[in-house]
């Protein structure tokens, strides 16, 4: 796409075969019987070094998230009017990777997937070449990342040696074989896969690269990072973990348990005090980050329904609410004070989506909290009650913006909505509320 | 047939999305009575008693491989709420009327969406949908008082906010565990959560005792919760006040009847006393504090504290009596506390002030309005052919029957509502006219049939409450043999 300098006619090219590339996969979809997740890894030999219908309500999610993003960024790129089609290309590619890592069926395509991912990933961080803090925030995030990978590849490494393979039918049979396995390699191997995933969705202890790259990064990557990239993240972790590792469930169970106490905890809590909306959303992109952590530790049969559908309400509200900071392009809860006065609908969007976001019924975001809790519950009842306990707390900082749009007066002139912006909000508001009446849609996919 | 009750009322407030101006007074009055109207056909055509639990049920699979349906159906009890509100919401549109708020279609419209949740939360019969409407109530009720109301709204009704919402996550981890329970693939249907109730030990229906608990003292509010509550109906605007105290509240007594005790049935049966003493705390707390207040709204609210502390006292006692002065209750200090912040309002609207320190001689220039209040006053102190008094004799002899000392504390109440309603009647109505009420104007026609109808009731179901006990006898009567059996 970058050899294609003529502005105007990029975006709808990548919308329309984006458009085509769903359709081919739902319709693919619907033949295929074959929407099997990693806990019955064992029914199936995987031969081929990635699967692509393995995972398919993901792999849906990811394209539909990339999509709306990419019609977003008809506003969103304005930044850098000379370089929009390599923007594009760069998004595509790590879309790309995206995909590959949460439907490999080989290690080497996860490592390798996370890395096509990535990398472009660096790149669109600090693309505004002008601001500062894009750069810092590139910079930032190509050092930390660059750290996390190095302790993905040796970890896959060490999982190589303890194995001999990196088919993950051949490491779920030797766990399976070997229940009482004491081998420090493999263990080894295990501990720096996690730190390597866990980095890459942001959640604690080594989730402090992403306040600063979540914010200095332009917005509409922002959204990007927040919604693809943690999907492609969560994918791979939990086919690794709650697929590939099942059998061993027990020993990593308590530590996922309590990474993800201390992320919800953490991620909640800063949130609360920040005075920019997008440091805000940053920070409990973390908090949420948590809260989907808690399935990988239940490691029960119904971890990717839960998922899923925590992802999509996740996603289409994080969209949502970018589209909302992509619009005014303006980053703190003060420069929102009024927006109700200034544009209605913008205002009614921004508040769907962040009471989604609480978990507010009947939206998406509260049948995914209550999914996830009844997941969670049998296995690790005091894990739910953190869970609720920064629940309460996180509807403060979600009530801080919308105070600040209905409730606050600031200036009162209109803004002016592009169309695809519009599209954008308009397709996520009815998707939210649509997931909140029937999520049953999204549970089948998965 | 039921489900039109939350239909009529959320397709209306749609509408007003795409309304402007004055003309949501009119579609809201209009879709209001006509769920009075509804609601009015639904009781004519009640059968009490009956062979079915539920009448009017309807049930729809809404999530059926987690058996969450969308099912609902009214017994007595509900009804009784189901009217309740659908008579109080357009008295309390038609109170605004003197007095148009600012964008009045969003006003309006929040109004209607949340007469669409209080009735979906009289009707659910499942656990879960139960839960949704629960938390629907809660996003225009916030809306209303934080955008309409008075000085230092945003950080009381945040306040306001994260408790409620924090107690209803609560209570949503009770429920998920009792579904938990469920016999069979789980169901969260409300026979079903009874059965799952009964299969757990002591310690298990300790966990869903308090947890759901929580939820509901929260919003009723039951002492040490209840924090949030007097600041929120003091700086919320008028029909705001309204819709909390008279309606919302209920759901919280309603949900302790209906969500919490079968869910809980060895434990409250078995002489279990400290949820009684916590709320008799309150009334005995409220009345104090309503006492010493200057603010009419404030002594309003604190008298609320007060009152409900008696309601719910009663229905944890678990004696027929208990439960039938709840319910007859409910619906009395529903339409009083409607009718004393009405009076309130009306008052300040006038002459621009709470304050009793500066109220005085309303009743030689306003004898209507006088009157009138005196009539809600009385009801309010629950004196022999008011509404009041039939409620609060059965509650107090409820009480009686568990603990002899109890129920003198709690009789207490009485004492201390004469003392503070009169203080509030004697100082704002006689004495000295003050520059605030010198030129008061009385009640213009709608003001006064608004007002009439409120003290016609008051004196109707105190002298014939009869209909009330006939609607909800049998539910009472299955509800507490049901517990009480082992």
């Amino acid at each position: 796409m970058g050899l294609f300098k003529s502005r105007k006619i990029v975006l709808p090219v990548i919308v329309l075969g984006l458009i085509g590339l769903l359709v081919i996969a739902a319709g693919y979809g619907c033949y295929c019987e074959d929407k099997m997740f990693g806990m019955f890894i064992n029914e199936h030999q995987y031969l081929k070094m990635f699967d692509i219908n393995k995972n398919s309500g993901l792999v849906g999610l990811i394209m539909m998230s990339g999509l709306l993003i990419t019609i977003l960024a008809h506003k969103g790129f304005t930044y850098s009017e000379n370089h929009r089609a390599d923007l594009h290309a760069l998004m595509l590619f790590s879309m790309c990777g995206a995909i590959i890592a949460v439907s490999y069926t080989n290690l080497l395509m996860l490592f390798l997937g996370i890395e096509i991912m990535s990398i472009p990933l660096y790149i669109m961080a600090g693309s505004n070449k002008h601001d500062s803090s894009s750069n810092e925030s590139g910079l930032k995030y190509f050092l930390l990342g660059a750290f996390a990978t190095g302790f993905l590849l040796f970890g896959l490494a060490l999982i190589y040696g303890a194995t001999g393979s990196f088919n993950v039918n051949q490491i779920y049979n030797y766990t399976h074989n070997q229940l009482n396995v004491s081998g420090g390699i493999f263990k080894m191997g295990i501990v720096f896969t996690m730190v390597g995933l866990v980095f890459k969705i942001g959640a604690a202890p080594f989730h402090f690269w992403t306040p600063d790259v979540y914010s200095g990064a332009p917005s509409i990557i922002t959204s990007f990072m927040s919604t693809v990239v943690k999907i492609a993240g969560f994918g791979a972790l939990i086919f690794f973990f709650n697929g590939v590792l099942h059998p061993m469930g027990e020993e990593w169970g308590k530590t996922f348990a309590i990474i993800s106490a201390a992320t919800m905890i953490l991620g909640n809590v800063t949130a609360v005090y920040q005075i920019s909306l997008k440091r805000m959303l940053a920070w409990s992109s973390v908090a949420h980050a948590g809260y989907l952590l808690m399935t990988v530790a239940a490691n029960g049969n119904n971890v990717p329904k839960a998922v899923v559908l925590y992802l999509a309400a996740y996603s289409l509200a994080s969209i949502a609410t970018f589209a909302v900071l992509i619009t005014t392009d303006k980053e703190n809860f003060e420069d929102y004070n009024g927006l109700g006065k200034r544009n209605k609908w913008l205002a009614i969007g921004l508040t769907i989506s962040l009471l989604s976001l609480a978990g507010v019924p009947p939206l998406a975001g509260f049948m995914g909290k209550y999914y996830l809790f009844t997941t969670v519950y049998e296995q690790y009842p005091w894990l739910v009650i953190v869970a609720i306990c920064t629940s309460a707390i996180s509807i403060y900082y979600y009530l801080k913006a919308i105070i600040a749009t209905w409730f606050k007066k600031g200036t009162e002139d209109a803004i002016q909505v592009p169309l695809s912006t519009v599209f954008v909000i308009l397709i996520c508001i009815l998707g939210l509320i649509a997931l909140g009446l029937m999520p049953q849609v999204v549970l089948d996919l998965a | 047939m039921a489900v039109l009750l939350i239909f009529i009322p959320l397709f209306a407030s749609l509408l007003f999305l795409f309304i402007k101006g004055n003309i949501g007074k009119t579609v809201a009055l209009a879709a209001s009575v006509a769920n009075l109207i509804f609601s009015i056909y639904l009781l004519t055509s009640f059968e009490a008693p009956s062979d079915d639990a539920f009448q009017f049920t309807f049930d729809q699979p809404w999530l059926e491989s987690l058996g969450i349906s969308f099912c609902g159906g009214l017994d007595g009890i509900s009804l009784l709420m189901i009217l309740l509100t659908n008579l109080l919401v357009p008295i309390i549109i038609l109170s605004s009327f003197g007095k148009t708020p600012e964008y009045p279609a969003a006003f309006y419209g929040l109004i209607i969406l949340m007469q669409a949740g209080l009735n979906g939360v009289f009707i659910a019969t499942d656990g879960l949908l139960f839960y949704v409407f629960w938390e629907i109530t809660l996003i225009p009720i916030w809306f209303i008082c934080a955008y309409w109301g008075g000085e230092n709204k945003v950080p009381v009704t945040i306040k306001f906010f994260i408790y409620t919402f924090a107690g209803s996550l609560f209570m949503l981890v009770g429920l998920i565990y009792l579904y938990l329970n469920t016999p069979g693939d789980h169901n969260f249907s409300w026979e079903a959560l009874q059965m799952g109730a009964r299969s757990l030990d002591a310690a298990g229906q300790q966990i869903v005792f308090w947890f759901i608990f929580l939820a509901f003292a929260v919003k009723i509010p039951i002492f040490p919760f209840h924090t949030w509550q007097p600041e929120t109906y003091a700086v919320s605007p008028a029909p705001g006040t309204m819709l909390l105290s008279g309606i919302m509240l209920k759901m919280g007594i309603y949900g302790i009847i209906r969500w919490l005790l079968p869910f809980a049935p060895d434990l409250v049966s078995a002489g279990f006393n400290l949820p009684i003493v916590l709320c008799i705390i309150g009334v005995v707390y409220g009345g104090w504090i309503a006492i010493k207040q200057t603010d009419m709204k404030k002594i309003a609210a604190y008298s609320s504290l007060s009152h409900v502390g008696l309601i719910a006292a009663g229905i944890f006692t678990l004696t027929i009596d208990g439960l039938q002065g709840a319910v007859i209750q409910m619906v009395n200090h529903g339409i009083n506390i409607v009718g004393l912040f009405l009076a309130i309002e009306l008052i300040e609207r006038r002459t621009g002030t709470r304050d009793l320190s500066k109220l005085g001689g309303i009743a030689t220039k306003a004898p209507r309005l006088s009157v009138l209040f005196m009539i809600i006053v009385l009801g309010s102190l629950a004196v022999p052919l008011t509404n009041g008094f039939v409620g609060e004799f059965l509650l107090l002899k409820s009480i009686y029957s568990i603990n002899i000392y109890m129920a003198a504390i709690a009789g207490l109440t009485v004492i201390f509502c004469a003392v503070y309603m009169l203080r509030l009647y004697n100082l704002a109505i006689f004495g000295d006219v003050t520059s605030y009420t010198v030129d008061i104007k009385d009640l213009n026609t709608r003001e006064t049939i608004l007002m009439g109808i409120i003290a016609l009731l008051v004196i109707i179901l105190g002298v014939y409450p009869q209909p009330i006990f006939d609607i909800s006898k049998q539910a009472i009567e299955t509800f507490q043999t049901t517990l009480t059996l082992k």
